[in-house]
């Protein structure tokens, strides 16, 4: 196969991994807490080949050597953690994160962490007089010790702006705090990588201490917990349509340089008759 | 074999080789920081044709036999700024300019950033870049501004995993809050509260003759001289821009590539004709002529 058709080829596939992409965010339009991915594009390494003294003619402006690339490819594909929209729902355990933070959840014994905040309060299995507060598919809401989140069953809980779990036994009796939800604020946009369920860990080789910032007890943090809303997607519908536009036009570009390097290497076969 | 048939074969290969550069730019349409790649191609050397009549040569003239594709040139021209909104996509506005010596002003380039002089000098514009190094600790350069921060070690990385210098070369380290990173027009990393230099500056390169400068693909260049590229770290009186929260799209006019592929395709085209035109001639002297 010849340098166009390999380059062709290589930058259609890589067009169809973005287009990939733009169908996971579009799917998720509707997914509480969403953050759309972005793939960026980079030439593939490059061939300088080489060429002897006798090219160096006069009027040659760059070094000797001629330079064959071989298309394109998706080297990395990035979060956008642009806040969404909020809803509101008024259900007083459907928190909504506003600032760079994070709720911290146990999923499959380890921690795990999302914007996603539809939590509500199931009685514990291993203890009667407790109940849990977890997510939507049953893992526990972490508190700042690293265990699970419980409460006294029975009461009326509100969760205030700092993630204080504030409970009262009865209507006029005294209101107690109940824990503080685990809320991390990340240093840099790739310390979490993604995992299923819009959960996000942290990255390989990266620790606590090195992804979150470490504030000292009652430091403002500027992220504020709002109880009785929900985070919306942060997929912008303009934006997805727009790259897709731009991503097709690609494709039918490569593809015609493709066809086109298809016919030449029929040229070359049909010279003999 | 008649002379003419090598003609058109080279000429085949050339016209394939500027296929393969359009179809290189076609796919980098959507790359950031790309520069377009044009192919240039150069005459074979005449050859001086004679008729040898009776015994005596009598020259007839000149005859040229054939075409190469000589070198691969980039275009560095701006490409398009694009806001991303992110704190850590930087992209460079550059309109950097040289001063005549002999005249003291500054030079006009044409549209494609080059000047040739009334003398004939080729002097071509001067071009900014990001300095990235790689794990051998070769110094490279790159336009595409979309760089991330190692959680672990705080060092900064372009988007093809190379490490990126501040202006004194060594690796750009930050450890503050990313999303209240702020960079001004020069490249010096500001004081999120004061709003003033902390001293890091991201190491912007000035090439000062960028037509040496070697691609190598994933967005980097090299110079294998690099004394002859001349290259320096940016200084105050540069007339270029460090925007923070932008990147740089791709220079590829898609017009262009796609006229350039067709042409390609039809010049390759009409060479694979006299190509078998050469072929029938030669069958006809096999066949007719020379039959016994």
């Amino acid at each position: 196969m010849n340098n166009s058709t390999i380059s062709a080829a290589v930058s259609m596939s890589s067009l169809q991994q973005r287009l990939d992409i733009i169908a996971d965010n579009l799917a998720n339009m509707d997914t509480n807490g969403y953050k759309s991915k972005k793939g960026s594009f980079e030439d593939v390494l490059t061939r300088v080949q080489q060429q002897s003294d006798d090219y160096d003619q006069p009027g040659r402006a760059t070094p000797l050597g001629f330079n064959i690339g071989f298309g394109t490819y998706v080297p990395s594909i990035t979060t956008n953690w642009e806040e969404g929209p909020l809803k509101e729902t008024g259900n007083p355990t459907d928190l909504a994160l506003q600032g760079n933070g994070l709720f911290g959840v146990q999923v499959n014994g380890t921690t795990a962490y999302t914007r996603q905040g539809d939590f509500h309060f199931t009685p514990d299995t291993t203890d009667a007089t407790k109940m849990v507060l977890v997510d939507n598919t049953g893992n526990p809401v972490l508190n700042t010790a690293g265990n699970p989140l419980t409460v006294p069953v029975g009461v009326n809980a509100a969760i205030d702006e700092s993630g204080r779990v504030l409970t009262k036994q009865s209507e006029n009796g005294p209101v107690r705090v109940a824990g503080t939800i685990m809320i991390v604020e990340p240093k840099t946009q790739n310390a979490l990588k993604a995992v299923d369920g819009n959960f996000y860990m942290l990255a390989d080789g990266v620790t606590v201490q090195q992804a979150f910032v470490q504030r000292a007890a009652g430091e403002a943090s500027g992220i504020g917990v709002r109880s009785g809303w929900l985070e919306q997607s942060n997929v912008d519908m303009t934006t997805e349509m727009t790259e897709m536009m731009q991503i097709q036009r690609t494709y039918q570009l490569a593809a015609r340089a493709l066809s086109s390097s298809d016919q030449m290497l029929g040229l070359a076969n049909n010279m003999r008759g | 074999m008649i002379r003419g048939l090598y003609t058109a074969a080279a000429g085949m290969v050339a016209q394939q080789r500027r296929h393969d550069t359009a179809t290189q730019n076609i796919a980098n349409l959507n790359t950031t920081g790309y520069k377009q790649v044009d192919s240039v191609n150069h005459a074979f050397p005449d050859v001086l044709i004679s008729a040898m009549i009776n015994g005596n040569t009598t020259p007839v003239g000149r005859l040229n036999t054939g075409v190469f594709a000589e070198q691969s040139i980039s275009q560095y021209l701006q490409g398009d700024l694009r806001e991303s909104g992110k704190s850590m996509d930087f992209a460079l506005s550059t309109d950097l300019q040289v001063a005549d010596p002999v005249t003291g002003q500054n030079i006009a380039f044409d549209g494609s950033g080059k000047y040739v002089s009334p003398e004939g000098e080729v002097i071509y514009r001067p071009q900014a870049f990001f300095t990235v190094q790689d794990a051998e600790g070769n110094n490279l350069f790159t336009r595409n501004g979309s760089f991330t921060v190692n959680a672990a070690t705080g060092e900064v990385l372009s988007s093809g995993g190379f490490k990126v210098l501040d202006s004194t070369g060594k690796p750009l380290v930050l450890t503050g809050n990313q999303d209240t990173l702020k960079v001004d027009g020069q490249g010096n990393v500001l004081n999120p509260v004061t709003g003033l230099p902390t001293g890091t500056k991201i190491g912007v390169s000035v090439v000062t003759k960028p037509q040496e400068l070697v691609r190598d693909g994933k967005g980097v260049f090299h110079a294998d001289d690099i004394a002859a590229a001349d290259i320096r770290y940016s200084n105050a009186t540069d007339n270029l821009q460090v925007r923070q929260g932008y990147l740089e799209g791709s220079n590829v006019d898609p017009t262009q590539v796609t006229v350039d592929l067709n042409a390609a395709y039809r010049a390759y085209e009409a060479n694979q004709k006299i190509v078998q035109y050469y072929d029938s001639s030669l069958q006809k002297a096999v066949t007719e002529v020379g039959r016994v």
